[in-house]
């Protein structure tokens, strides 16, 4: 809590009391919410009795067989009842309780065990574990998928709105918005086209999760006059072949025979390895390859929900971002 | 032709003309190898007048997977010995790849999208190129591949990781490199064959099970530039869209294009069969036909525009993928040709399509046991629909795994029989309400495989007339058929079993005319290609693929079975 009130003193002194307040709400909630996931573990881990006969609840089992067949069941995972799909089989085998729930949380990456963690409650990993570790033999773990209540109506990302249907400056950013237009495959000058969030994307462009820390008016700029970059390592490279032919883009690597560049002409972008012999002619200017034409193609909205996509890899801007914040 | 009289010749013993036999041989090597400089999108075009090759995935734009070759017939499969084998050198993901030889090299994939270049006569390997895998990678699709495209002297193929690379056919270095979309973000990869048509080299990918939105890409061949992109499911504002009832689905509904698509010239149209919608199995929360889900399309090569569809199975609800084979023949009935796309579905049935109108022709059952629906109707409409339930288990036959698996099917122009394998089998289907999370698996849905109500789980080859279905002859097989069938002028058709036996038939009557245990099980496509002369059979052996790794639940023996991943050539005495 301490670097927080420190920020929050400096932010009191330099006469913003608004965000220092957002600031003091966003550390409160987000302790409580730890606080309380901690107690509720800490509930049920307290006591390794208690968690053992918790985990031979047939309630609890029960739930946990629910929770597995569409999540883990799926023919290409684990199959009917953890038996049969793609994936090893995972019942009846003797598995430790605190791997599984280690597993089933993290995942374990370069394989398709994926992570279930921000899918998952806690208790609701437990509740697979149980199930998991149960007996296939007694009655207890069925071998056929069981009954789901109902079907579950799809929650969909939340589209933006029309800037018309939301005046004033301040209209706040939708992070998830912002996310599906970055990644929307739909268009091919969609930022991750070029750019990586986090991993995701492609890393012909700087991975934009690293940039959170800039201010919203920044990354906002960024966006829409992509030449105020002057980072020499993505200049744009013009080479004209000797068959005649040009290659406009981001030069990856050479060697001593070749040189491989990003061919950005059309996107998705091309590696092209070309071999030096038939360069005729190579220049390189500070232009940036990145679409210029932002500020026409997305709405205001968008421009919002974009940058505010991009503060969020910054932890300090959990709070989000407003359009008076661009400007 | 040719290489039959050769043939027939040499057979005499005459030294004088087995002299001037070797000198014609020679002068037709001479004369494929000054006709090459590359294969162009023109050559591919009339690839059939080249049986020494095997250009393309299916060995030419119809998708027979026929050689005209007949130099080993029906009399003589029984002296076929190997000639050399090529071992990959990994096993994990078997061996699935159709090879391509042109003018005397083959071109062969193997899983992790490791390419190699051999000497199509002796086995000698040219070059290897090894694909750079990705760290902390993971498809639900698999780490194997169908197979390479060769055009233009490039090697093209796609990646596990969802790329499509283009690499110089003379040395294997790579040319261009495209990453389609993140797989991490999208659950989806490229694991078909490429198809070149012209200057452009076609893409299909899969993610049909995952919450995902599928397309088939069109690159600049010669620059890997993106020259088109057809979504398989319309958009706002394109006709179809309405398809999807106005839900966010055809975001998340799946439509991939994980085969290879056929292409007919004369109507510079492509056809292609697009996979089933997502999620699988709860089509609740797509109300509507889910367009252009389980159609086959028809699109202009030069612009992807859409010149007609046919649905063969609207708003599906078991995952009966339209990605199968479009096989394009012309047959004469009433002193009428008619140009005809004669398409396998995964669901039991093969549709039969005019491909110049889209115009439902017939549909015929290729397998015993359907329950799924009742009939097909004379215009192709699906009467007394068996849906899987939520929450209730319901008998679905065939299984979700097909009433064939992907492994094509052949066509020969000489007995005009169309060749197919099937297995009866039959499973419980519970319906499982799942949210759409992007690029992740989107089934909802499980399968308890069953045994069909009329006995045990079996499968079997058979031979069928293309247009009416009349069955002309039927093998039957323990397990199912997991190899291509590859049928000759010599009237031999070829395939694989699941325990490692190459098999060869009689093509007019199902006789088992010879085998060859090459110690693996068969997953990928057999060809036949000739070199000097000399014809051979390519058979590539090894197990692995998201079906194979399904299998112990059903048959447990399996899960003992050895992999592999190796290609065997066999040929016909040498006469000396």
């Amino acid at each position: 809590m301490n670097t927080e009130r420190l920020i929050c003193a400096r932010l009191l002194i330099s006469g913003h009391l608004r965000r220092c307040m957002i600031l003091v709400y966003v550390v409160v909630i987000a302790f409580a919410t730890l606080a309380g996931r901690y107690l509720q573990l800490a509930a049920f881990a307290s006591s390794g009795v208690q968690r053992e006969e918790k985990l031979k609840d047939p309630q609890f089992i029960a739930e946990g067989a629910k929770l597995f067949a569409p999540s883990c069941g799926n023919a290409y995972c684990h199959g009917t009842g953890g038996v049969g799909g793609g994936a090893p089989r995972v019942l009846g085998k003797g598995l430790d309780s605190a791997y599984l729930f280690k597993t089933i949380s993290n995942g374990i990456p370069g394989t398709g065990m994926l992570s279930f963690e921000s899918e998952l409650s806690e208790e609701k990993i437990w509740k697979l574990v149980a199930f998991i570790m149960s007996d296939p033999k007694t009655g207890t773990a069925k071998s056929d998928a069981p009954v789901a209540d109902k079907p579950a109506s799809p929650s969909l990302p939340v589209v933006a709105k029309s800037p018309d249907a939301i005046a004033g400056l301040s209209m706040a950013g939708d992070v998830r918005a912002g996310k599906a237009l970055f990644f929307d495959s739909a268009q091919a000058k969609s930022c991750h086209s070029c750019h990586s969030f986090a991993g995701e994307g492609t890393p012909i462009a700087p991975d934009l999760s690293k940039l959170g820390t800039r201010s919203a008016r920044e990354l906002f700029l960024n966006v829409i006059l992509p030449n105020e970059n002057k980072d020499s390592r993505y200049w744009t490279i013009s080479l004209t072949l000797r068959n005649g032919d040009k290659i406009i883009g981001v030069k990856k690597e050479e060697d001593a025979e070749s040189i491989r560049v990003y061919d950005t002409t059309e996107l998705p972008a091309v590696l092209r390895t070309v071999q030096k012999a038939h360069v005729a002619k190579a220049e390189s200017s500070s232009d940036s390859v990145m679409p210029k034409d932002y500020a026409a193609t997305y709405t205001m909205k968008q421009l919002l929900d974009l940058v505010t996509f991009l503060k969020s890899s910054d932890p300090k801007t959990k709070a989000g971002v407003t359009l008076k914040d661009l400007f | 032709m040719i290489d039959s009289k050769k043939y027939q010749l040499a057979r005499t013993g005459s030294v004088a003309l087995a002299f001037i036999v070797a000198l014609t041989a020679l002068e037709v090597y001479a004369r494929a190898q000054d006709g090459n400089g590359e294969l162009t999108g023109e050559r591919l075009v009339n690839a059939r007048k080249e049986p020494q090759n095997w250009a393309t995935y299916f060995g030419a734009y119809d998708a027979w997977r026929y050689s005209s070759l007949d130099q080993i017939r029906a009399d003589n499969v029984k002296n076929l010995v190997p000639v050399w084998v090529f071992q990959t050198g990994k096993v994990e993901g078997g061996l699935n790849a159709t090879p391509i030889v042109v003018d005397g090299i083959m071109y062969l994939i193997a899983s992790e999208n490791r390419v190699f270049a051999l000497n199509a006569e002796t086995g000698e390997r040219l070059w290897t190129y090894n694909y750079k895998v990705p760290r902390d990678f993971f498809s639900p699709y698999g780490k194997f591949n169908r197979g390479v495209a060769v055009g233009y002297g490039l090697v093209f193929f796609g990646t596990m990781d969802n790329h499509v690379v283009a690499l110089d056919a003379k040395t294997g270095k790579e040319v261009w490199n495209v990453e389609v979309e993140d797989v991490k973000k999208c659950g989806c990869n490229i694991n078909g064959a490429p198809f070149i048509v012209k200057d452009k080299v076609i893409v299909g990918g899969t993610g049909g099970d995952s919450a995902h939105r599928g397309y088939i890409n069109a690159f600049n061949a010669k620059t890997g530039r993106l020259a088109w992109r057809f979504y398989t499911i319309p958009g706002p504002g394109e006709p179809g869209h309405e398809s999807w009832g106005g839900t966010e689905m055809w975001k998340y509904g799946g439509g991939s294009t994980w085969l290879t698509g056929s292409y007919d010239p004369a109507q510079n149209l492509i056809f292609w069969g697009i996979g089933n919608p997502s999620s699988d199995f709860n089509n609740s929360v797509r109300p509507g036909d889910n367009l252009y889900t389980n159609c086959i399309v028809a699109l202009d090569a030069d612009t992807g525009k859409l010149k007609w569809y046919y649905q063969e199975i609207p708003h599906d609800a078991w995952d009966f993928d339209s990605a199968y084979e479009s096989v394009l023949i012309d047959v004469t009935r009433g002193g009428k040709t008619e140009k005809l796309l004669v398409h396998p579905n995964k669901s039991g049935f093969v549709w039969v399509l005019d491909r110049v109108t889209g115009k439902f022709i017939n549909a015929w059952p290729y397998v015993d046991t359907i329950t799924w629906v009742k009939s097909i109707d004379k215009e192709g409409k699906l009467i007394g629909r068996n849906e899987p339930e939520i929450g209730k288990p319901n008998l679905i036959c065939p299984n979700w795994g097909g009433g064939r698996s992907w492994n094509h099917s052949a066509y020969s122009p000489r007995t005009g029989l169309l060749y197919n394998d099937g297995i009866e089998w039959c499973a419980n289907v519970t319906v499982l309400p799942q949210e759409p999370r992007e690029g992740r698996p989107f089934v909802a849905g499980n399968v308890n495989v069953k045994p069909p109500p009329d006995g045990q789980i079996r499968a079997h080859l058979d031979a069928f007339d293309p247009v009416s279905g009349q069955k002309k002859w039927t093998v039957p097989f323990k397990y199912p058929i997991l190899s291509s069938l590859l049928v000759t002028g010599g009237d031999v058709l070829f395939t694989g079993d699941v325990e490692g036996r190459f098999l060869a038939f009689d093509a007019k009557s199902g006789k088992q005319l010879w085998s060859f245990n090459t110690g693996s099980g068969h997953r990928g496509g057999p060809i036949s290609y000739s070199v000097k002369g000399r014809q051979y059979i390519a058979a590539p052996s090894g197990l692995g693929s998201i079906f194979v790794s399904g299998m112990p639940a059903t048959w447990p023996e399996a899960a003992g079975w050895p992999g592999g991943s190796a290609l065997f050539v066999f040929a016909l005495p040498e006469r000396r």
